[in-house]
């Protein structure tokens, strides 16, 4: 440490505080300050590291695409890519967090995703659902209960 | 160039490459027609950072795709100088964001790491630490990494799941991550718990002094390895390990280099050469 030039130090010491005022959970950080951090971060230094905190999601979910009459398909289980595993999963989570507002119709991005996913991964589907499994007791976490939702994609 | 300084652009390219050539399957769905809806975040740097699909034609997606390949070839060559890792850090965010969907905080980690790595190759060809720009560049780098823990660290003492010990379990039973096998051990589950939670809040303290610092990285490497398996996160873990390198000391890295020549020519049966500082 003795060998940092101070004026590096502070510029290092300064852009650390704005980033942790950008990442701390918000209720910690004063609105202004937070305000001023957003503005500093989100277009060069962008990151969040939630990482499962402040508790993993208690309910697992994906989302299921049918046509006709067939049988429900999880495109997660055939998508051999891992980034296509990872939007096919995005998409569900953001599903999912629009649902828990008690927002009746999905916004028209994440409608739009859906869509496009159905696309490149079943391009014949017409009906669509979010699949959950959800822990009821987090000290007996292998037993989970499942939760369909249809979705309405006008 | 000193060799810590090596081997930090040896890791934070390679990692460049290997995901760039493992996106490559997925590109029309995260670049050509993306899933991702479109996103631009405000700032006057949006046009850079986010050129590609706004102003600048989905055309660009290919030649921008070669050009980040060769650059990051020519940074694990030793050739980068600071307008090419500039110029690499640009196309990666513009790659990056527009496929955020595909993201992870692992892409978010080397964002950072690669915008930083411009100052620190701007000064590299100086004295180690006699240069503002190298020091610049190598300690963001370092804050950055302790930053990511020490947030995520913060953020889990808000929930209850952590400290109690049920967190892995409830993650490892999603059926989107494993090992589901951990489940039939829930005792080693809420140790296990206890460790990723302990390694993240005392990395950022611990890493300061150098008896911990080896088992600090190595414990990490082997956490994040086991992630990249298990969370489907391979290049967030990765990363992660990639980002190691800049808290590897300059005798350490000398002292590696040299072993690594010398198990390299013995085993060639060529002449161990000392080499000459």
């Amino acid at each position: 440490m003795r060998s940092v030039p101070r004026l590096v130090l502070l510029l290092v010491l300064l852009h650390a505080t704005l980033l942790a005022c950008y990442t701390l959970p918000a209720q910690w950080v004063p609105q202004r300050m937070r305000a001023l951090a957003t503005s500093y971060a989100r277009g060069l230094f962008h990151q969040q590291w939630q990482l499962f905190a402040p508790d993993p999601p208690r309910c697992g979910c994906h989302l299921e695409w049918r046509t006709g009459s067939g049988p429900w398909t999880d495109p997660l289980a055939s998508a051999s890519h891992y980034l296509d595993r990872r939007m096919l999963r995005s998409a569900a989570w953001n599903v999912q967090r629009e649902l828990s507002t008690g927002a009746g119709t999905l916004s028209e991005p994440v409608q739009q995703a859906v869509r496009d996913l159905a696309q490149a991964h079943v391009p014949d589907a017409d009906a669509v659902r979010l699949v959950e499994h959800c822990v009821t007791d987090p000290s007996h976490p292998a037993s989970r209960a499942p939760r369909t939702t249809p979705l309405e994609l006008p | 160039m000193s060799v810590a300084q090596r081997i930090v652009q040896v890791a934070l390219h390679a990692w460049v490459l290997g995901f760039m050539v493992s996106a490559l399957p997925a590109a029309d769905r995260l670049w050509v027609q993306p899933i991702a809806p479109e996103w631009v975040p405000p700032g006057p740097f949006s046009p850079i950072t986010h050129a590609l699909g706004t102003w600048l034609p989905v055309a660009a997606v290919w030649p921008m795709v070669g050009a980040l390949l060769v650059l990051a070839m020519l940074g694990l060559w030793g050739r980068s100088t600071w307008w090419s890792a500039l110029l690499l850090w640009v196309f990666y965010m513009n790659l990056t964001g527009r496929a955020w969907m595909g993201g992870s905080g692992g892409q978010q980690l080397m964002a950072n790491l690669l915008l930083w790595n411009v100052p620190l190759l701007a000064g590299s060809r100086k004295k180690v630490g006699s240069s503002m720009l190298e020091g610049l560049g190598l300690w963001m780098m370092r804050a950055q990494l302790l930053l990511a823990y020490g947030i995520t660290a913060l953020h889990k003492l808000t929930g209850t799941l952590w400290t109690s010990g049920e967190a892995l379990g409830v993650v490892v039973g999603d059926e989107a991550f494993g090992p589901a096998a951990l489940l039939q051990w829930p005792v080693m589950a809420r140790l296990l718990t206890w460790c990723v939670f302990g390694f993240q809040f005392l990395f950022p303290l611990l890493i300061w002094w150098r008896p911990f610092r080896p088992w600090l990285l190595g414990f990490g490497v082997l956490f994040h390895l086991g992630t990249a398996v298990w969370m489907d996160i391979p290049e967030m873990g990765l990363a992660f390990v990639a980002a190691y390198s800049v808290w590897v000391p300059e005798e350490a890295a000398t002292r590696s280099m040299e072993r690594f020549r010398a198990a390299w020519r013995s085993n060639l049966g060529l002449p161990l050469v000392r080499t000459v500082r």
